[in-house]
């Protein structure tokens, strides 16, 4: 390593249906945004990482050609990073790699997805040769993961239901997210429709419009940044394939292993009491408990206990996706980045009204595929060393 | 100059054409189906057994070694119940998508789960195929109308948390 | 030997063209060329960012639908093809713009009549809907 590493400019779209702008200007209100918050111009990066969402879900193939100009990557080095939800997050510390690596100086990792060009969910939901037809979107995939999740650990349903509340009213104090329902009780979500049992409709993701971008560099330039810099503490990626025999999903051991290994560079031994905020890729309530687990953050069979006394929620002890997280705004390509990023905003002190008072370190988290990709960093106020 | 109202949106359809192919260790399988008989495959490198079988142990990166058939049965491992109505779905909701666990197996098979209320659904529930008749058999997962359940599930499931469930040779 | 089958992956996407190229669409509806101001001249077909310099474009201006041939090449007629007869596809700089339209010149079917410089103008389909189709070609200007 060249030394710390740090993010310097954060910038994001509004999450919503947003048909009046194009892929290309949904890109750039994030790239504008976060060089504004670094006070820099396109002049000053060096190489552009892109991730958005696989291409069968938005139709669009080589966006790394077609926004170049979005981007702002002209005689730039532009490289795509795939790895399913998670990508966002792959392409956060794929760009960190680069300036570590005496790459690049400054580097400019950009994510979207523009998910109202198509349907996703029935993207998901395909036909295929040889097989019966089975698939009923990305809930038919998760909700007999969570069943299993709940059966084992023995977490009453309730637990989802507030994992729910707890997001949509994060959401309401952030301008950013796509549902923001400061209103919305855990009997609304109970009410609400079964979709894919034990899945209900409040405790699924949206589907969203949306981006996000973030400058990262090293050391000297950091110290040279206008705004406080959220220093790179610890970074790990992972990956397992989807089917091998003992395969357990509800807890990942690629998941484990990452979250262990940023810790480990980060001088963490108890996560639980030395992380203050962490943004958790949570498409489905159940997966707060679970990743919680996973990501170390509580003990297996454990993290719904964490849920249930309050700890979670913010103004908790250790409060999970104040930004109201991916079950508020989920444009999948960018949802991993805006993980990164919300973390990164929370320990710079810049997360507005849903600041979490006085947060020095932070974990951003991200998961791709049938859970196979995941992507973990901790993020810090201070230099790390 | 008047500028003409903008158009919004335009039509950018996608259409591929591809060949899918199973795959060697997949279409061992699907063969194997269209026999009614489910068929493992054994990985001499982790000693656990897939069915289905791919060509290499995706987690030994070993080939897997010769088919064998399994008696068929097996037991519900998790599950959802599909709930609502969604454009070009083929059953009728609400219906029940479970990973079954066969007999002699260490990996999962989807499948449905009929001849018993959704809500009569457990985790642990015994299952077995109940094979389409013979002018429908082929070589895809859908000679398997469903699976239906066998019996009540034979030991508590929750007092055996997933990370203690035996790995190991598959002659047990 | 594994098993294989045909499979179509089939979606009918649908595209926001923003308000620069909506403009453009929708002027070609009605038999009008739009180009884009940057500060290094007008772009036609408009797009919302400068290629070059990644800024943002400018204002719409409507432009005479007539360029210049700055290369080509000759293509046997398919099916689809804006023209029955074998054509050129053409890089056309549009009076007044910098920069190129790649769109089909039909010059009757004889290559001998293609060449760069050549003079041409739009011909439009009669029946327009706001799409790229709707400039059904570029002919040779009459001399």
């Amino acid at each position: 390593m060249s030394g710390p590493l740090a993010v310097i400019g954060v910038g994001q779209s509004v999450q919503a249906k947003r048909r009046e702008v194009t892929i290309g200007a949904l890109v750039r209100e994030a790239v504008d945004e976060a060089l504004a918050d670094a006070e820099l111009g396109f002049g000053d990066i060096d190489a552009v990482v892109l991730s958005k969402t696989p291409d069968l879900f938005d139709g669009v193939m080589n966006p790394e050609l077609y926004l170049a100009d979005a981007m702002g990557a002209v005689g730039l080095p532009v490289t795509r990073v795939f790895t399913g939800g998670s990508v966002g997050g792959h392409a956060a510390i794929f760009g960190a790699h680069l300036v570590a690596a005496g790459l690049a100086r400054r580097v400019l990792v950009v994510a979207y997805s523009k998910e109202s060009e198509g349907n996703f969910t029935w993207a998901l939901s395909r036909g295929l040769p040889f097989s019966s037809h089975l698939g009923a979107g990305a809930g038919g995939h998760f909700a007999p993961v969570i069943r299993e999740y709940i059966r084992r650990s023995g977490a009453p349903e309730h637990i989802g239901w507030k994992v729910a509340v707890n997001h949509r009213h994060n959401a309401a104090r952030n301008p950013y997210a796509h549902i923001r329902r400061a209103d919305l009780t855990v009997e609304e979500v109970r009410q609400s429709p079964m979709l894919w049992d034990p899945v209900r409709y409040l405790e699924s993701c949206p589907s969203s419009d949306g981006s996000c971008a973030i400058v990262v560099t090293g050391a000297e330039l950091a110290r040279r940044a206008p705004r406080p810099p959220a220093w790179i503490h610890g970074m790990a990626w992972r990956t397992e394939t989807g089917h091998f025999a003992g395969r357990d999903e509800v807890n990942p051991q690629a998941g484990r292993d990452c979250a262990a290994d940023a810790y480990r560079q980060a001088g963490i031994a108890d996560p639980a009491r030395e992380i203050d905020v962490a943004e958790l890729y949570i498409p489905y309530s159940w997966y707060e408990p679970m990743w919680l687990e996973n990501t170390g953050l509580a003990a297996e069979h454990d993290g719904w206990r964490l849920v249930d006394a309050d700890r979670t929620a913010f103004g908790g002890d250790l409060p999970v996706n104040p930004s109201g997280g991916v079950l508020s705004g989920n444009p999948t390509g960018a949802t991993g980045l805006l993980r990164f990023a919300e973390a990164a905003l929370q320990v710079r002190g810049l997360a507005g009204e849903h600041q979490v008072p006085g947060a020095r370190r932070a974990v951003g988290h991200a998961m791709g595929g049938a859970s196979q990709f995941h992507a973990l960093w901790v993020v810090g106020s201070e230099v790390p060393g | 100059m008047t500028l003409p109202e903008p158009v919004e949106t335009t039509s950018s359809p996608l259409y591929m054409n591809y060949t899918y192919v199973a795959g060697t260790g997949r279409s061992v399988f699907l063969r194997g189906l269209n026999e009614r008989r489910l068929l493992a495959r054994h990985c001499p490198g982790c000693s656990l057994v897939y069915a289905p079988a791919p060509e290499f142990c995706s987690r030994c990166l070993r080939p897997v070694g010769p088919p064998f058939e399994l008696p068929g049965t097996g037991e519900v491992s998790t599950f959802c119940v599909v709930n609502f109505p969604f454009p070009g779905q083929v059953y009728e909701p609400p219906y029940v998508v479970a990973h079954i666990m066969l007999d002699g197996a260490h990996n999962r098979l989807m499948h449905l789960v009929r001849e018993v209320a959704p809500e009569e659904v457990t985790i642990g529930l015994r299952v077995e195929p109940v094979w389409v008749d013979d002018d429908e058999l082929d070589t895809s997962t859908t000679s398997i109308r469903y699976f239906r359940p066998i019996g009540r599930p034979t030991r508590d499931v929750a007092a055996v948390p997933y990370a203690q469930t035996p790995i190991g040779p598959a002659d047990a | 030997m594994s098993l294989s089958a045909p499979y179509t992956i089939e979606f009918p996407f649908r595209r926001t063209v923003g308000p620069k190229i909506g403009t453009f669409l929708a002027g070609l509806r009605e038999a009008r060329l739009f180009g884009v101001r940057t500060a290094r001249g007008v772009l036609c077909p408009p797009l919302e960012f400068d290629p070059v310099d990644g800024a943002a474009t400018g204002e719409l201006v409507e432009l005479e639908p007539v360029g210049t041939v700055t290369t080509w090449t000759w293509v046997p007629a398919r099916p689809g093809d804006p023209v029955a007869h074998d054509f050129a596809w053409a890089l056309i700089a549009i009076d007044g713009t910098v920069g190129a339209l790649f769109h089909c010149v039909d010059v009757g079917g004889d290559q001998d009549q293609i060449k760069t410089g050549l003079r041409v103008r739009a011909k439009w389909r009669p029946d327009r809907s706001g799409d790229l189709r709707d400039l059904w070609c570029f002919e040779a200007e009459a001399p």
